[in-house]
């Protein structure tokens, strides 16, 4: 009996939850961690900034116009002599402050209007997937541009995002938030019809416990899925924003540098006899792109292995 | 079971993934830049490179700067003479024919030539028959719809109108049409209250009297010495009276002298037969304007200087609108436009490189590089010279003109006849001294508190904002610590001189209007226009500064009063030598007041980019406007 208890206990029993292993994942995903190499790279880059620059990212003249990299600055400089270096250093605060603030307003938002609408059903799921549709129908640039001529002188400073960048945080989500809601949408409609949602609405939990308890953590997973997918997107779009002179303001002893700015403005007319112009914050760029890509597929793998391949 | 297995084992059962084509791809792309890289020229001079182009540069702007006068004038005889010698010439099929390729950077807002727009300038030139041009470099007079003019007595002059001409829907050009052309430019200045028209080019003309069918008087109230000069700019267009009657729109009503009130209209849309120029304009939308020969275009017998008997050689103009200087950059390498007026002295080098490229250098002062103060706030001189001392000069030089700068006066340097302040003379007036700056902005009176300087400017010149941008820094490192901030704030061009010239209150939404980039050097030989007017309480100074006789500010309206005097007596000097001792008082009086306008330093040497199969562009007086309308281009096949 005693044997026969054991027996089913071993059976039965929850194993133990797998402690998480970072050697062990990196052995697994080895390109996935190099990507988190990178991020954690450029995070710091740009976090040391301040004392990893050369000279001050928007002062004039620090060396000669158009000079090529050299001992003095490293990236070399503009036509104006401002310091390529530390501009590029400068330039990651930015992405990686919209990028994050983008996805996380993005990510989280489609997904709780996803979890609500989706659960309520009817003609509030039907209303929502509609005002979802038509954003998907309007092109990301054109959405971009009516905002910035019609909210953008509106918006307020909040602290640690300016008026500008708050601009950029709201276009760019508007543009990331439909998309996250249909994919969430569609887990929540699944989930819904689970036996485990049903158990609980038959021992009679309120709608918002089922959301809050059932559906949510299991929609977790593929949340942070989708954010880190989105977040390279998210810097990408901040740049051609920037590029397009719709981003941060780039004059003004306060301007923030910006890697897609950099790109842009008068900096283009120099690109063929000073390469350096684009090379440097181009490949900042498309590192940190590069970065979040890969360890967002390994993140993506690790944590949902069903939807290899599908995001 | 998963954990045991590693990536690589994994990898070889797998097909090609999202991740795996990424990774693929990232080190392709690394692997391509790499190569790219090494396979460049070899840069091992890269950092010498630039000091030694500067350092060229600044040995070549020396030189040129010491033979300038001597080769200016010299090239100019030589020049005249052989224009003169190639009009004279059969024409030759040859000359004849072709497209010129222009662009600008936005869509006109009105062709209406008494009114002044941006960006419309191709259409006036081209439709249009004005009075003659007035080449300044060579200080020649080419008549075009006059064929003569004569100094009646000091206070009257009187024209005599080119016969035959007739508008382009077969109206005859007469003197009536000619007197009306001219004097609605007052009447449209009322009605619109104050248009951008160089008002000073009409202010001191009583009336405009056809005498006959073929000569037209102007009854002046005062002697002015640059009365003819002015005759020469595109406001005074011939325009068909009868076209105003039928197609003008009403912009207000004009009370004269005489107490009849009068409607004025204007044209903006310059309907087919309001010009009687050498060509018509056929296109006119978003995406430009283009402008073609009208077969009816009346003979140039003699055809001057710029002219050709039987009208222009080129057959149409294509001006296509390239909202953005680097993609008109672009165009213009490819061979797509034949005119690029924008370069930057870095950029020189890339552009000698091109075989269909000719780069024309042209030294001296390099234009308009202002920065208006709005009389409104800084109505007390001590602001606007605490702001002039906040300046780093030199640093704006090194910054912004590195391959050569100069100090600049209220009146351009390419009119040596006038101008006698020296590069020492105006060091005195631009000097940087944060603490002095602080201790003036302190001590100024304010009408209105200032804590923030917003500098505005429109968009399209790139260096524009770069000169924002110092000078906002600039600002914020000297006034700072007493806690004054800065703005850049940039909008299009015709936003701008809406803003600009708005006066619907004493004070202006900006204090500091930036325009200008002062790398093009240019002047159509008069003070006023080079750069008088934005400093005269009548002009520029009234409608963009608020720095006019009727202002609420006292000592705007008493320092109106001194310079307008000022500014008529040198008007009225006909003498060289005494009208420029009278300008260096004015230019004195200016600085030592920081009236109304700063001019930053300018460029010492200006570039202009012209197509190789341009000929005979006249790039001297490329931006006086005044080659827009020379007959004798032409492209060579």
């Amino acid at each position: 009996m005693a044997q026969e208890q054991s027996a089913l206990e071993l059976e039965y029993a929850i194993p133990p939850r797998q402690r998480f292993n970072p050697l062990k994942w990196a052995r697994r995903e080895p390109f996935g961690a190099f990507g988190f190499a990178l991020i954690v790279f450029i995070v710091f880059m740009s976090a040391a900034a301040p004392v990893l620059r050369t000279a001050p990212p928007n002062e004039f003249a620090v060396g000669p116009p158009l000079a090529g990299p050299n001992t003095e600055n490293w990236f070399g400089t503009t036509a104006r002599g401002k310091d390529v270096w530390s501009r590029v250093l400068f330039a990651g605060r930015i992405s990686l402050k919209i990028g994050v603030a983008t996805v996380l307003l993005g990510t989280l938002g489609g997904t709780l209007i996803a979890l609500l609408s989706a659960y309520a059903g009817g003609a509030i799921d039907f209303a929502v997937g509609r005002v979802a549709d038509m954003f998907i129908a309007i092109p990301g640039l054109l959405l971009a541009l009516v905002l910035h001529s019609s909210i953008s002188a509106d918006l307020p400073d909040l602290p640690g995002l300016q008026n500008e960048e708050l601009y950029l945080v709201v276009a760019i989500s508007l543009f990331f938030m439909p998309g996250t809601y249909r994919i969430m949408r569609g887990i929540v409609l699944e989930l819904r019809e689970s036996t485990y949602v049903e158990a609980a609405q038959v021992v009679g939990s309120s709608s918002f416990r089922i959301m809050w308890r059932h559906i949510a953590p299991n929609m977790f997973g593929l949340m942070i899925v989708i954010t880190s997918i989105s977040l390279p997107a998210a810097i990408l779009a901040e740049a051609s924003l920037s590029f397009l002179g719709l981003g941060v303001p780039i004059g003004g002893l306060d301007a923030v540098p910006s890697w897609g700015a950099d790109l842009s403005g008068s900096s283009r007319r120099f690109f063929s006899v000073a390469p350096w112009l684009a090379v440097f914050p181009g490949l900042a760029l498309a590192i940190t792109v590069f970065g979040f890509n890969i360890f967002g597929d390994s993140l993506r793998d690790t944590l949902d292995p069903r939807l290899r391949g599908r995001i | 079971m998963r954990d045991n297995e590693n990536y690589w084992q994994r990898l070889r059962r797998r097909p090609v993934s999202r991740r795996s084509f990424l990774v693929g791809s990232g080190v392709a792309a690394a692997g391509s830049a790499a190569i790219l890289a090494g396979c460049g020229d070899d840069d091992d001079d890269d950092a010498a490179a630039p000091a030694a182009t500067q350092a060229a540069a600044e040995e070549q702007a020396a030189a040129a700067t010491e033979a300038a006068a001597e080769e200016q004038a010299a090239a100019a005889t030589e020049a005249a003479a052989a224009t003169q010698a190639a009009a004279q010439e059969d024409t030759g099929p040859d000359k004849r024919g072709g497209t010129l390729l222009n662009w600008k950077t936005e869509e006109d807002a009105g062709l209406d030539p008494g009114v002044f727009h941006l960006s419309n300038r191709e259409i006036h030139n081209g439709t249009m028959t004005q009075p003659y041009t007035y080449q300044a470099t060579k200080n020649l007079f080419s008549m075009d719809g006059m064929v003569g003019f004569e100094q009646v007595d000091p206070t009257t002059f009187v024209w005599s109108i080119r016969p035959g001409m007739k508008f382009h829907n077969g109206d005859v050009v007469d003197s009536e049409a000619v007197a009306f052309s001219f004097g609605r430019l007052e009447k449209l200045y009322r009605a619109l209250d104050g248009t951008h028209t160089t008002r000073t080019g009409y202010a001191f003309v009583d009336s405009f009297e056809a005498t006959d069918e073929l000569t037209v008087a102007e009854h002046w109230a005062r002697p002015n010495a640059d009365a003819p000069v002015y005759r020469a700019a595109h406001y005074y267009s011939f325009l068909n009276p009868r076209m105003v009657d039928e197609f003008g729109k009403f912009e207000g009503s004009y009370e004269g002298p005489d107490g009849v009130v009068e409607d004025v209209y204007s044209v903006q849309e310059l309907p087919h037969g309001s010009g009687s120029g050498p060509y018509t304009m056929t296109k006119r939308d978003s995406t430009g304007t283009r402008i073609e020969r009208w077969p009816d275009y009346h003979k140039h017998t003699p055809a001057d200087d710029g002219f050709v008997e039987d009208g222009p050689y080129i057959d149409a103009w294509e001006t296509r609108i390239i909202p953005d200087a680097v993609a008109a950059k672009a165009a213009f390498l490819a061979g797509d436009l034949d005119i690029f007026t924008t370069v930057d002295p870095l950029e020189v080098p890339e552009f000698e490189g091109q075989d269909h490229v000719n780069v024309v250098e042209i030294t001296g002062d390099g234009g308009l590089c202002m920065q208006g103060m709005d009389g409104g706030k800084f109505h007390d001189k001590r602001s606007r010279q605490a702001l002039q001392k906040s300046l780093d000069y030199e640093g704006f030089i090194a910054a912004i003109r590195p391959l050569g700068g100069q100090y600049a006066a209220p009146i351009t340097d390419l009119l040596p006849a006038y101008q006698k302040l020296s590069q020492q003379d105006l060091q005195e007036w631009y000097r940087f001294d944060p603490a002095e700056a602080q201790a003036l902005w302190q001590a100024a009176d304010f009408v209105v508190p200032v804590e923030n300087i917003k500098i505005f400017q429109s968009t399209g010149a790139p260096l524009q904002h770069e000169i924002s941008d110092f000078l906002a820094q600039s600002i914020a490192t000297a006034l700072g610590p007493i806690g004054v901030t800065t703005e850049v704030e940039a909008v299009d061009g015709n936003s701008w001189a809406a803003r600009a010239v708005d006066r619907s209150t004493d004070v202006k939404d900006w204090e500091i209007l930036s325009y200008g980039t002062g790398d093009r050097s240019g002047t159509d030989g008069i003070p006023n226009n080079s750069f008088l007017i934005n400093y005269d309480p009548r002009a520029y100074g009234f409608n963009a500064f608020n720095h006019y006789l009727e202002s609420p500010r006292p000592e705007i309206a008493e320092g109106s009063a001194t310079i307008i005097e000022m500014l008529n007596a040198q008007e009225a000097e006909t003498d060289p030598e005494a009208r420029g001792v009278l300008l260096t008082e004015l230019q004195r009086w200016i600085l030592d007041n920081h009236w109304c306008n700063w001019r930053l330093p300018v460029s010492s040497v200006s570039y202009f980019g012209f197509s190789s199969r341009l000929q005979d562009q006249g790039a001297a007086d490329w931006l006086n406007g005044y080659s827009l309308r020379r007959e004798s281009m032409w492209l060579q096949s």
